[in-house]
């Protein structure tokens, strides 16, 4: 039986659908991603299996139990937050205990836990320290423990690092990764950010207008997206119409009219790819953007403009006006939902 | 090193603002502490009489007294009704609180003499006393200030979050309320309750229609002495605004940030007994080990 399960889920507030239909499975240990743009529904999906929304239809099951019903302090979920929620009027140690102090355990015990959870999170030397007192990194990091010290079943996080800046979000996506292999913790993380996505997930849900669109492993997910959203949303892919490709590869027959057909930029190459799947045309560079490693190139075959990333090398091959030979393997063509 | 700006236009409105709220204050206090000032610039003597008198007379006390059990009275009823409501409601009824947002600012419609005229029609002659009408016409009259003065302090703190939060971790929603909210609202409620205290003590119109001599506080004792001497009302109002300053004073000392920085005391140190990240994960995981104990 699985860890988790979301069981036709539908939510509404009035006449607009939040939520629709929702179904999905988790296995225990597992840490998953609710990826999708703002409004799609993937901070609500997380706060209905916390308890603090109400949908109208549906079940959810965890671990073996009925949950839908039961009151957020009765479903043994820990949640961090997009804005830490730490309770000002606490230091970092009470903060922590406080999940333990209403469950009325013993001092020492608390005191053992909070501890320990402390050293987790390496804020041993921060316990006595109010939140307003600490760095967003350090708060979310407070808020983490806070979460996991009352041994949840399921840790929910609503894109807890988005409010921090670039280095801080990079540090903590590894200790939260590696804080849920080194626990076993099933986590459930929301967040809007593909690369994010990608970093921490085994599996992420790719969802759009309350509904999933998509559910694959990050390697997956990026080599095949089912539809034009989720390749658009994941990747920096070119979409092209059949007519398009036939324009590239006048060998290519499409197998449904309203196909589309996506290929990532960077299996686009200057070199020639040995073989018979190979696909060669013509392209002149029109711009270009580095991006670091990587640079960005737009060619434009004549029928159609491409994106093209290289690497942050062979600057002769990236010179501007020049025709350039472009290759691409027909096993990196995906045939995507219109 | 960059010289550092002065900016003489903003002591200049910031020294004519000082002197606009200082001037009564201080010709209050001059006018008090003299016996004649009429036709000079400054007064011709300085003596604390009028204070002594003052304080030697009984009923000066005994209207302090009453003021004081009025105001008290009337704030712990707002108090403990007003707090716990506004909460629930801007917690759980959303849409009631865009109600009350325009049901609070009533009393502003209603100048007090036809408020106490209408209180006076309905309830003289009745079994309730006037004392718990007034109690209860004050109430109405600081619903402005109290409904919308709670109501920021919760907005101040995103009381939805922090109680979302505290219920998450197995609190109820009275825990949180009184474990998290109360302490966290308590610098906007003291500012509050301070507002509220200034307007109940200082309230004339109402307590002098509806109890009027039988009940003397500070304000009708004021009116009936300044009847009979003025450097005996000033010297009462400069008490009263000492009094008021204290309050302040005392208030802002409470709630200052500075009193609140790490805690200095030692007890969750932890430095001293290092524990491994393997005996943290393992303290962590007791819960589950005890689990998958009970399945076998």
């Amino acid at each position: 039986m699985n860890f988790i399960a979301i069981d036709h889920v539908s939510l509404s507030y009035g006449d607009s659908k939040v939520l629709k239909d929702i179904s999905l499975t988790i296995e225990k240990g597992e840490l998953i991603t609710l990826l999708g743009p703002s409004g799609c529904g993937k901070s609500t999906l997380l706060r209905v299996l916390a308890g603090l929304e109400t949908f109208q239809e549906g079940e959810i099951y965890l671990d073996g139990e009925e949950i839908s019903e039961r009151a957020p302090r009765d479903r043994n979920v820990g949640m961090v937050f997009q804005s830490y929620a730490l309770f000002p009027n606490m230091t970092v140690f009470e903060n922590i205990a406080f999940g333990l102090s209403v469950k009325k355990l013993s001092k020492s015990v608390i005191k053992e836990k909070v501890n320990a959870v402390l050293q987790l999170v390496n804020l041993e030397d921060k316990a006595d320290y109010y939140p307003e007192q600490l760095s967003g990194g350090q708060q979310q990091r407070v808020s983490l423990a806070r979460s996991l010290v009352i041994e949840p079943k399921v840790l929910l996080l609503d894109e807890p690092l988005s409010a921090l800046d670039a280095k801080i979000r990079k540090q903590l996506q590894m200790d939260i990764r590696a804080l849920q292999k080194k626990l076993g913790i099933t986590m459930i993380f929301v967040t809007h950010d593909q690369e994010e996505a990608m970093i921490l997930s085994d599996r992420i849900f790719v969802m759009s207008e309350g509904e999933i669109v998509q559910q694959a492993s990050p390697s997956e997910l990026y080599a095949k997206p089912k539809s034009k959203f989720v390749a658009t949303f994941i990747g920096n892919y070119n979409i092209l119409s059949a007519d398009e490709l036939k324009q590239l590869d006048s060998a290519f027959s499409p197998k449904r009219i309203n196909n589309k057909y996506a290929i990532r930029s960077e299996t686009i190459r200057l070199e020639p790819i040995p073989g018979e799947e190979a696909i060669r045309f013509h392209g002149k560079l029109e711009h270009t953007i580095t991006l670091g490693s990587t640079i960005r190139c737009y060619y434009n075959t004549g029928s159609v403009q491409l994106t093209v990333d290289l690497l942050n090398r062979d600057l002769e091959k990236r010179e501007l006006d020049q025709d350039a030979e472009l290759y691409i393997h027909r096993d990196h063509i995906v045939a995507i939902e219109g | 090193m960059k010289a550092k700006k002065t900016h003489y236009t903003s002591y200049l409105i910031l020294a004519i603002f000082g002197l606009y709220m200082l001037f009564p204050f201080v010709s209050t206090f001059f006018y008090a502490t003299s016996t004649k000032w009429s036709n000079t610039m400054l007064p011709n003597d300085f003596t604390f009489k009028w204070f002594i008198q003052l304080i030697e007379d009984p009923n000066f006390a005994a209207a302090v007294i009453r003021s004081f059990a009025l105001t008290f009275t009337s704030l712990a009823v707002v108090l403990v009704v007003m707090v716990p409501t506004v909460f629930l409601v801007y917690t759980s009824f959303p849409k009631v609180d865009q109600f009350m947002k325009g049901l609070v600012l009533m009393p502003y419609a209603i100048p007090g003499v036809i408020l106490a005229t209408g209180l006076l029609r309905m309830y003289s002659g009745t079994v309730i006393p006037m004392y718990l009408v007034l109690v209860g016409a004050l109430f109405i009259g600081s619903l402005p200030f109290m409904y919308q003065g709670i109501r920021n302090s919760l907005e101040s703190i995103q009381t939805k979050k922090l109680i979302e939060a505290a219920e998450i971790l197995g609190a109820t929603r009275l825990t949180s309320f009184i474990r998290i909210i109360l302490p966290n609202i308590r610098l906007g409620l003291l500012i509050t309750t301070l507002l509220i205290f200034s307007g109940f003590f200082g309230e004339f119109v109402l307590t002098n229609l509806l109890i009027g001599g039988r009940y003397e506080t500070i304000r009708i004792y004021m009116l009936r002495r300044m009847n009979e001497n003025g450097h005996l009302a000033s010297s009462i109002m400069v008490a009263y605004f000492l009094l008021l300053i204290g309050i302040s004073l005392v208030i802002t000392y409470l709630t200052s940030p500075d009193r609140r920085g790490p805690k200095k005391s030692k007890r969750h140190q932890i430095l001293g007994n290092r524990i491994s990240i393997a005996e943290s994960v393992s303290i962590l995981k007791i819960g589950v080990k005890k689990e998958k104990r009970q399945r076998i």
